[in-house]
């Protein structure tokens, strides 16, 4: 008994490994004889597994193929697949790990800012795939920064994602999310970034925060009460008049009533 | 209405869900989404994967709700891994039973294949020795999912590039036996059963005929490939990218000669075409079947239109 679990086993282990390795004698010899030979046939199905990965993953990170090129995104990629296979029945967050991934890749290390696109188009991705949420439009969000303390806090829409950048990440992966790429050759001012990804309606959002609305919001995020957050992004960027842009992200739906945490 | 039972299942579409007509529906396509809520085309129902609504909101979710207002839908699986020799994934089917409780889907579906093994999850329809250890298997896992969503299922023949030696029956009588142990119906992707056969030198017509006509509830049409491997012989390979090609056409007229016209789904997955080109498929698939039942009847084509 248990030939089936042996039987896909080999057949997994044969799926997941490199291209060019070919299948077990074993697996082979149970493949009934006749037209196409036994490994042509078995690599109908490691091609199909190959191809659906790697395209699930330039479906993913667009802008990141762009950057690169198709052949040398494909060829991360299958090194990808091989070391993190997918997990879960679908491939919604497939390629979660594909920034760490490629920070680590040594023919990718000459593309410095790689993984802050990737993980931008990650960010991307899961704010489109997030739960809905009405926010608070701009007078119940002035109301809640000058009430008082009760049993609500002030908290992030849930497609609401933070990240922050040594690089001008957003305006790389503007220029590189159309069909027509610069590659580079076009001056992009040198800045750091601090990012909001949000999809508060029907279309994603990504604006770029001064660092010291980043660390509020980050505040926020963390579950913090207003007035820490407050706090933390007068730290970071004393003198910043937070309630003006904190205001105007509100009119751009950012904002939610939580329970309080405490 | 009767219990249900091996040789009497369950009715298809539950008191209260929208029935399908037995006609032409399409895949829906991101795509294709405004499009179609714009132009609102006829057609009889719109299949999704369900594996891609697994996410909590967005886009996905509000263009299915509305379109959901405007047409059956049927839920078509492609990640349970019935086939499997691993328990089927909980929390898998537990998505799976909250998308079917939101959307009320008329129609839902998955495929006689393994899809992962050891925990991971391979993404490809693999194919199953038809064994009597497989087929019990088959089983415990179409009664598991049954029982999690509460519904009938359909389970659909796969597109298969190899046999196994260990196979002890044909395909049909693996999935006839499935059915009528379980009380699931089957979905008949006449394509598949084109590809497979030319693959491992059958006859798609004997298989065919071997498919009682009252377990078929949904039939798919789609385009393949034909590819020539480097010994010279002939592989196709189902890629769901083009045209339905012409003898998978005449094996539909056949089939609907013989058991009547189903709800059948054009797919067309890759190299997606603009709408009106799906929709022309569909219209034809509609043509097809409606000549095929005026020749049951012994009306002439003429009088039918």
């Amino acid at each position: 008994m248990q030939q089936l679990a042996n039987l896909q086993a080999d057949f997994a282990d044969f799926l997941l490994a490199p291209p060019q390795r070919a299948a077990t004698a074993s697996l082979a010899d149970c493949v009934a004889p006749g037209g196409a030979p036994a490994e042509q046939r078995l690599a109908v199905y490691k091609n199909n597994v190959h191809s659906q990965l790697v395209d699930a993953l330039a479906a993913t990170f667009p802008a990141v193929e762009r950057l690169v090129g198709q052949e040398f995104f494909r060829y991360a990629a299958r090194e990808y697949v091989g070391i993190h296979p997918p997990r879960r029945p679908t491939l919604l967050g497939y390629g979660d790990r594909f920034p760490e991934f490629l920070g680590r890749f040594p023919p990718a290390t000459t593309v410095p800012y790689l993984p802050d696109v990737a993980r931008l188009e990650l960010l991307y991705l899961e704010a489109y795939h997030a739960a809905e949420a009405e926010a608070l439009d701009v007078e119940q969000f002035t109301g809640r920064l000058t009430a008082g303390v009760d049993d609500t806090e002030l908290g992030l829409h849930p497609s609401a994602r933070l990240m922050q950048s040594r690089f001008p990440v957003s305006r790389i992966w503007e220029l590189n999310r159309q069909a027509e790429t610069l590659q580079g050759k076009t001056k992009i001012p040198g800045e750091a970034e601090h990012l909001l990804i949000i999809r508060p309606q029907a279309s994603v959002e990504v604006r770029r925060l001064s660092p010291g609305t980043y660390a509020a919001l980050s505040a926020l995020d963390r579950g913090r009460p207003l007035e820490a957050a407050l706090a933390a992004g007068e730290r970071t960027e004393p003198g910043i008049d937070l309630t003006h842009h904190l205001r105007s992200l509100a009119e751009g739906q950012t904002f939610l009533l939580t329970e309080n945490r405490l | 209405m009767q219990l249900s039972g091996a040789a009497n299942p369950p009715s298809m579409a539950p008191a209260g869900l929208r029935p399908v007509p037995a006609a032409a529906g399409i895949g829906l396509k991101p795509t294709h989404y405004g499009e179609l809520l714009d132009s609102r085309p006829s057609l009889a129902f719109l299949e999704i994967h369900t594996e891609n609504y697994m996410g909590a909101g967005g886009p996905p979710h509000r263009y299915l709700e509305a379109l959901a207002g405007i047409y059956p839908l049927s839920f078509h699986g492609v990640g349970a891994s019935l086939g499997g020799a691993d328990p089927l994934d909980s929390q898998h089917l537990a998505r799976w039973r909250e998308l079917v409780d939101r959307y009320e889907p008329s129609l839902i579906s998955e495929h006689v294949a393994w899809t992962g093994h050891a925990g991971l999850a391979l993404h490809d329809l693999l194919p199953v020795p038809y064994t009597t250890e497989a087929l019990n298997l088959l089983c415990e896992h179409i009664d598991a999912m049954q029982s999690v969503l509460g519904r009938q299922i359909l389970i659909e023949n796969p597109s298969r590039y190899l046999d196994f030696l260990q196979s002890e029956m044909t395909e049909a009588e693996f999935l006839v036996e499935a059915a009528r142990r379980t009380g699931c119906r089957l979905l008949l992707d006449i394509n598949n059963v084109y590809v497979s056969a030319c693959n491992q030198d059958e006859d798609a017509r004997a298989y065919l005929a071997e498919i009682p006509g009252e377990l078929v509830a949904e039939i798919h049409l789609a385009g393949h490939a034909v590819r020539t491997t480097a010994s010279g012989h002939e592989l196709r390979i189902d890629d769901h990218g083009s045209r339905v090609c012409t003898d998978v056409w005449r094996l539909y007229a056949e089939t609907i000669e013989r058991i009547g016209a189903r709800p059948t789904l054009i797919e067309w997955d890759t190299n997606v075409p603009a709408l009106d080109e799906l929709l022309d498929e569909a219209c034809r698939a509609d043509a097809v079947a409606a000549d095929a039942l005026a020749a049951v009847e012994g009306v002439p084509d003429a009088a039918i239109g």
